[in-house]
């Protein structure tokens, strides 16, 4: 017949908690690391497919990283937007973006229509692997 | 089996919502009166579950009025807009999901000084 027998567990919170802390704090800079790396590879992605022209168009693409640990991160990139700026004919980049980006049916020497779409698909696919990487790579584990 | 696009200009025809428009698919010619063209570009996402993918089309209108072509390109998104279900057939067999991106808005104005108003599609649909 077992005997009854006792069982002694003793638990530091405070040291628990402080490890999570660092984890969580971890995985914040992993996943803002992640949102940065993932506008670097689009942009590498886009920018050969702007379509160039005078040159003005191509030098303003752009992103933004925003939001926290607590609020999550996002990120908004493309072209124009901060950085709109005069071409050498006058036009604002702003002005004729849209129409470089939507209009299938122009014929470009360099680069083609949907240039920032494109990529931003083709990267979406690569996003989750990428991003599981990065998380790795901070937080060891 | 036709391919998406050609379902889709079947789909539409069927709707009325082209009206005495020419359609053309994958290209847009010098011709008068009102054009819609459909493209079909990159950014596949294939399903492979389904033996499907989600394929990127886009719907252009172009007509000497601005006001005809934002009309137009209105009217064809309002048909091509899903109902509750999401799933819609454009023809008996192509069953598809659609997902809109946005509501039609200015492409361009040529060098005929003709306007351009158009909008994007996300359409999960069986390969061709």
């Amino acid at each position: 017949m077992a005997k009854a027998g006792r069982f002694g567990l003793r638990l530091n919170y405070s040291e628990v908690e402080r490890n999570l802390n660092v984890v969580i704090s971890k995985v914040g800079r992993g996943t803002r690391k992640a949102t940065v790396q993932a506008c670097e590879d689009i942009k590498r992605l886009s920018l050969p497919q702007v379509p160039v022209e005078t040159g003005s168009l191509v030098s303003t693409f752009y992103y933004d990283v925003r939001g926290s640990s607590k609020t999550g991160f996002y990120a908004e990139l493309g072209y124009g937007g901060p950085k709109d700026r005069m071409n050498p004919k006058g036009k604002l980049v702003s002005e004729y973006m849209v129409a470089v980006h939507e209009d299938l049916s122009a014929k470009h020497k360099v680069g083609k229509a949907k240039f920032l779409e494109d990529p931003v698909r083709e990267y979406a696919a690569r996003f989750g692997p990428r991003f599981a990487h990065v998380i790795k790579q901070e937080t060891g584990m | 089996m036709a391919d998406l696009l050609s379902d889709l200009e079947t789909f539409l025809m069927a709707s009325n919502a082209v009206g005495s428009a020419t359609v053309f698919r994958d290209t847009i010619r010098e011709t008068e009166g009102m054009v819609i063209a459909l493209y079909e570009y990159m950014g596949t996402t294939p399903i492979p579950q389904i033996d499907g993918a989600t394929r990127a089309v886009q719907v252009v209108v172009r007509d000497k009025s601005a006001t005809a072509a934002k009309e137009k390109a209105r009217e064809l998104y309002n048909v091509l807009a899903p109902d509750d279900s999401g799933i819609k057939y454009l023809t008996n067999e192509r069953w598809c999901l659609l997902n809109i991106k946005q509501p039609p808005f200015k492409i361009k104005v040529d060098e005929e000084d003709r306007s351009y108003y158009g909008f994007n599609i996300d359409i999960t649909t069986y390969t061709d």
